[in-house]
């Protein structure tokens, strides 16, 4: 069936978008906070996480049956993440203290007999983490999570191997829990990647809130982005002493809390309260608090969702891709200005290439009075009259001609040579204006991207200032520059030939000028033959027969041309100006436009939406079924 | 004088902002825009709300630290309100003694905060603010409390022991750390076990010192507690007495710190906003970097005007001289003025000959040129402004990229050279050149009188001798009927003719001034002076705009150095005898709870401090 085809498809349009959100993420510093204090939420980080941990494992064969339900902790520094994580486990497993940040990697507890399927089968779940099993790696100090940054690493535990004490039956056995690091502390931000990875992974979320932080800007915000996902979140009020007041104003804030736009929530989400209980110490407490009833609400509750298996995995899933397509917008912001300034600055660099280049090689040589003394149309002119001859004995006293001035062609050659001194070639008009109007472009060019670089603070638009001032970019465009010089003059010389030949073809439809010009042609060929030969080796047609013969030639064109003459030239000039467009553009400019190092081109861009909806038919046909 | 002062300032700060909002040269991003309004927004609420040696005690912390309850504990009375709901405080709440007009002194805050005055005289002159919570979502008033924490004189942080490790607290901290003397409270010390505190003290104490500010106190204490009204159980189960270091605290804001060292917080407060917006400054307009380099880009702009002139004496040079050969009769002409009599019609009609012509004919070769102006403009126009503008916008930007790596702002730059056209140029140059002639020609004209005098009699004497000869020999004739004398005249006559020739001679050896071997150099000077002055003037302006933008920040910032020196006036001096007891006496009084009735008033402060400082 196209099953085969389609999930090829799919897995193919998932790695481009994930590619993208990467680049995105790349060019834009989402998780610093503002300026102005305002909190910003990880969107796109969270986003590639649900791409990884959700979306991906989705995809393959049989997700259904393999994933279990994962049941995610959620919550600040201190709020009690890993003692209700306990409650629900039934036994004191994870590791509680008073001291704040006590957790600090990801812990999945699942019974041994489920094995680790659930993240060996998935290749992308925690792809570089260090995985442990039933131990816990050395907690990382803050000043070695600030230097050498975060060392992911994630625990797979089995609550029976644990020596803590059992408090009940616990919840499911089908279930994995994962206890996570917090959020909200400094060092939060620099492990932030690791609980976002385990967050998106949840199937339910359980968001843990005290009397003090509930009204934490960054924790409503952080719940707000989950529960767009649609994933169930169960809060827990924790540390709440028995007061019916403050539990009705934990549910007030977060439900209508929403801090900015306070849109209204679709579906409520449950709050569980648990008290504040004193004890001589953690386990002790743990002990008390799974004896009060609010924890047996709590269990309940959450065996009821994790009872519910593949149509809860379904429906958070339908959730997810709805999440993904309302948020890719705003996530992949940052390539949309990038794209924009290049498409800016691709605007500048064909203003300056007009004004510049393609408008200086106009003025400064195509479009000069005296263009025809050293322009290509004499050389098209030249060629014609090789085509002019009477055939037979005219072709052959040309050939004579030339042969017997050969020698003296050497000669000439000879003395050039000597008096030019050096063996560089002569430079011609066309490259001289050229090769000055490409040194005042790069200049301006250059100006240009200084200029933009200092108003647009971009790191994209530095880079390039770099590089156009970097030696290696310019002796690069250099050779460039004569590359294209070469394949104009490819072009023109076929130009050229064309306009020969048009000429010709004029000249035969006119039988008296064609005989008129053939024979001074003959004439002149002759008289060089007869005149070389008989002075002995001298050449005397440049300098005596020429000037003779050439008004009679100009003089029979210009009857007989009628303006056809000037047609031509003028076309000739135009194709010339569009051939050396055409060379510059293609060798020249297109390296300098897209010297803007973009991440992404517009079509990559654009055909995320594309992308998306194979995506996200994909994945409505997985939670359908 | 206070008002006098107040002024000061606030133009002082308006000229910087508008130093920031419309910089003349410099290139001021966004984000730095902010930042130094952020810094200025701090001196203006620092310096323009300091009337009196207020201390400013701000209380920060996170939501459910218990700002609130600390205060209440403070005051001895509920004066603020507390709830368990959060956010509790969401504006900011001023608490000041009666006798302080809180209003005034935080004129910046009128709109937004609450004026609770108390009538305890421990906090004669301290002012307590409460600030929202750091990390709540009432985002509101955050910039507001932002700015109060760095004009504040002591900030003191409060933590709780279930949220002391917030990233939003911290972050805070960092940032306002260099600001203000800053103390810590661990509060509720009562709801975790003493070895549990101890631990997480020592996580607080551990990162103050990481940060640089290992003197920071911290005290442990439980404020709920400590309010009379509020009844709080302590933990149940804690065996051990819960740590309180309330008293400490009172003791800390009540009586040990003196007035002196409230006053040298209080300097200290306000010279460091300044320094901070100093700072600031120092980092988007850095005067000194961007002097030397313009120094080095004006070494630049001489090596490139040098050059440029070259290569503008090169393009130009056959047309110029061309042109100042064709100027050159101008000075002859102007000389031979000096010249009378019929010697003076001999020169002009010589002169004509040679000169009026050609000039006629270059008239009609320039003819064809479109456009007003003299006919040396449009000659030098001809063919090359097309060329001298390539000529000047290449070297506006050959000095745009020294601008570039001098790291200097390009944007003016490039308006400034943007103006100039080549074909104002060479009308500037052709000015130049016809002014030059004009000068010399009119320099010719007056020097040597004397010999143009006798030269002009002597020619006079030759017709006149001729006339009177002549008249003598041709009345000698027909009185004696003979006529021989015209063989004689037409002598005398060639003679004259000869004469005149020798004189013209003298006259071309003389008068040598201006001569046309010199006049060459002329055009070629006049053309290099004009494209040097020309970047010259770009310079000149460049480097205007950039001295006028540094010193709009510069100026201000010297008058505000000084203001946020100056000791604040302060009257009343009625208290000022009983001053001197309360100073002296000893800090004991602090323990037995009771208040010191009397706190000496800001004149002895002054008196204080000098003592402290001269010591």
């Amino acid at each position: 069936m196209s099953r085969g085809i389609s999930q090829d498809k799919t897995i193919i349009a998932w790695e481009r978008i994930v590619s993208i959100i990467e680049r995105a993420l790349a060019a834009g510093d989402e998780a610093a906070d503002g300026e102005d204090d305002t909190i910003r939420v990880p969107l796109g980080r969270f986003l590639l996480s649900q791409m990884f941990h959700r979306v991906k494992p989705a995809l393959s064969k049989g997700w259904l049956e393999r994933d279990p339900v994962h049941l995610v902790m959620f919550g600040a520094t201190n709020s009690g993440k890993s003692t209700v994580l306990n409650l629900l486990l039934g036994k004191i497993s994870a590791p509680t203290d008073s001291k704040a940040r006590s957790t600090q990697h990801s812990t999945a507890f699942r019974s041994s007999s489920m094995g680790n399927r659930f993240v060996d089968d998935f290749p992308t779940r925690f792809p570089n983490y260090h995985r442990y099993l039933n131990e816990y790696p050395e907690k990382q100090s803050d000043g070695e999570l600030r230097t050498g940054g975060y060392r992911p690493c994630f625990v797979i535990y089995d609550p029976d191997e644990s020596p803590g004490r059992s408090l009940a039956a616990p919840v499911a056995e089908s279930a994995v829990f994962w206890d996570t690091p917090d959020f909200s502390t400094e060092e939060a931000q620099i492990y932030m990647s690791a609980v976002l990875d385990t967050a998106a992974m949840g199937d339910i979320v359980i968001l843990t809130v005290t009397r003090e932080n509930y009204a934490d800007h960054r924790g409503l915000l952080l719940l707000d982005m989950i529960r767009k996902t649609g994933v169930p979140v169960l809060v827990i009020a924790n540390k709440l002493e028995d007061d019916t007041s403050l539990l009705d104003d934990i549910k007030g804030k977060l439900y209508s809390g929403k801090p900015e736009k306070s849109g209204r929530r679709k579906k409520e989400f449950e709050i569980y309260p648990l008290p504040y209980v004193r004890g001589s110490d953690d386990d002790e407490r743990t002990r008390l608090l799974s004896e009060h009833a609010g924890a047996s609400v709590l269990r309940e509750a959450s065996a009821e969702y994790i009872a519910s298996g593949p149509r809860l995995k379904k429906r958070v899933l339908k959730g997810c891709s709805e999440f993904i397509e309302q948020s890719l917008d705003d996530v992949l912001k940052p390539l949309r200005t990038e794209i924009d300034l290049e498409e800016s600055w691709a605007a500048a660099v064909d203003k300056i290439t007009e004004a510049e280049f393609y408008s200086r090689y106009w003025s400064d040589y195509l479009g000069r009075e005296d263009y025809e003394q050293y322009g290509d149309f004499n050389l098209a002119v030249i060629k014609w009259l090789d085509l002019l001859e009477i055939p037979g004995i005219g072709r052959f006293v040309s050939r004579a001609a030339g042969v017997a001035r050969l020698p003296f062609r050497w000669v000439k050659k000879g003395i050039r040579k000597i008096l030019t001194d050096d063996d560089q070639p002569v430079k011609t008009k066309e490259e001289e204006v050229v090769y000055d109007s490409y040194q005042r472009w790069i200049r301006a060019l250059i100006a240009e991207a200084q200029r933009r670089g200092e108003r647009f603070d971009n790191t994209a638009q530095v880079k390039l200032e770099q590089k156009l001032g970097s030696d290696i970019f310019r002796s690069e465009l250099e050779e460039n520059f004569s590359r294209a010089y070469v394949s104009h003059r490819k072009t023109m010389k076929v130009l050229i030939e064309q306009v020969a030949y048009s000429l010709a073809e004029y000249v035969e439809k006119r039988p008296s000028v064609r005989k008129a010009l053939q024979g001074s042609k003959f004439l002149l060929d002759s008289v060089a033959t007869i005149g070389v030969v008989a002075t002995g080796g001298l050449d005397w047609t440049d300098l005596v027969v020429a000037p003779m013969v050439a008004p009679v030639v100009r003089l029979v064109l210009e009857l007989a041309g009628q303006g056809f003459m000037e047609i031509q030239k003028r076309a000739l000039k135009e194709n010339q100006f569009r051939s050396m467009r055409k060379a510059f553009n293609d060798y020249m400019v297109e390296p300098v436009k897209t010297g803007l190092e973009v991440s992404v081109t517009r079509d990559e861009f654009e055909s995320v939406t594309g992308d998306f909806a194979v995506l996200k038919k994909a994945l409505a046909e997985i939670s359908r079924a | 004088m206070r008002n006098s002062q107040d002024s000061r300032i606030e133009n002082a700060l308006r000229t910087l902002e508008t130093g920031i909002v419309d910089p003349r040269a410099l290139n001021i991003q966004p984000a730095q825009e902010m930042r130094l309004r952020r810094a200025i927004e701090r001196v203006g609420a620092q310096l323009a709300g300091a009337g009196e040696p207020v201390l400013t005690v701000a209380l920060a912390g996170c939501t459910g630290s218990g700002k609130s309850t600390l205060i209440n504990a403070l005051a001895g009375a509920p004066i603020a309100g507390v709830s368990e709901h959060r956010p509790c405080t969401t504006g900011i709440n001023v608490y000041h003694h009666e006798a302080v007009p809180g209003e005034e002194l935080f004129k910046e805050l009128a709109e937004t905060a609450e004026f609770v005055p108390h009538a305890r005289p421990e906090l004669r002159f301290k002012v307590i603010v409460d600030t929202p919570d750091l990390d709540s979502f009432a985002t509101g008033n955050r910039k507001i409390t932002r700015a109060l924490l760095k004009t504040a004189g002591l900030v003191i942080y409060i933590f709780s022991p279930e949220r002391y490790l917030e990233e939003r607290a911290w972050s805070v901290i960092r940032e306002e750390k260099r600001f203000s003397r800053s103390l810590a409270v661990l509060n509720k010390s009562d709801t975790v076990s003493p070895d549990v505190l101890e631990k997480i003290s020592g996580d607080i104490r551990d990162r103050f010192f990481e940060m640089g500010l290992p003197d920071v106190r911290l005290l442990r204490l439980s404020a709920a507690s400590n309010t009379p009204g509020m009844i709080d159980a302590p933990a149940a189960g804690s065996t051990k007495e819960p740590i309180d270091e309330f008293a400490s605290l009172r003791a800390f804001l009540e009586f040990e710190l003196r007035s002196g060292e409230v006053f040298q917080m209080l300097r200290r407060q306000r010279i460091n906003v300044v320094e901070v917006l100093r700072e600031k400054v120092a980092e988007v307009v850095r005067p000194g970097e961007i002097r030397t380099a313009i120094e080095r880009l004006s070494a630049a702009v001489e090596d490139h005007g040098e050059k440029a002139a070259d290569e503008l004496a090169g393009i130009l040079k056959n047309r110029i001289s061309a042109i100042t050969s064709q100027l050159e009769p101008l000075i002859i002409i102007r000389k031979h003025q000096r010249f009378w009599g019929p010697f003076r019609v001999w020169l002009a009609v010589s002169d004509f000959l040679s000169y009026r012509l050609p000039q006629l004919v270059r008239g009609i070769r320039f003819a064809g040129t479109r456009g007003e102006g003299s006919i040396v403009e449009k000659a030098l126009r001809l063919d090359y402004s097309d060329r001298v503008d390539d000529l000047l916008s290449a070297g506006a930007l050959e000095l745009q990229n020294v601008c570039y790596e001098e790291n200097l702002p390009l944007e003016r730059w490039r308006t400034i050279t943007e103006k100039d056209s080549g074909s104002a140029l060479l009308l500037t140059i052709a000015n130049d050149v016809e002014a030059k002639f004009e000068g010399i020609s009119e320099d010719a004209s007056t020097g040597g009188a004397v010999a143009a005098w006798l030269i002009s009699l002597i020619a006079f004497l030759f017709p006149v001798g001729l006339a009177v000869f002549g008249t003598y020999i041709l009345v000698g004739d027909i009185l004696n009927a003979r006529f021989s004398g015209f063989g004689v005249l037409q002598t005398f006559i060639v003679l004259t003719l000869l004469g005149y020739l020798h004189l013209h001679v003298l006259t071309a050896l003389f008068f040598r001034s201006g001569r046309p071997a010199s006049s060459r150099r002329i055009g070629e000077s006049v053309l290099r002076k004009t494209v040097k002055d020309i970047f010259k003037r770009w310079l000149a302006s460049y480097r205007a705009d950039i001295d006028a933008d540094i010193r709009r920040f510069e100026e201000p910032l010297k008058v505000l150095a000084e203001q946020a020196a100056e000791i604040p006036a302060v009257g009343d001096p009625a208290r000022s005898e009983t001053s001197h007891s309360d100073l002296s006496e000893p800090v004991e009084k602090a323990a037995t709870g009771q208040s010191g009735e009397v706190i000496p008033p800001a004149e002895s402060l002054k008196r204080t401090v000098e003592q402290m400082e001269s010591e």
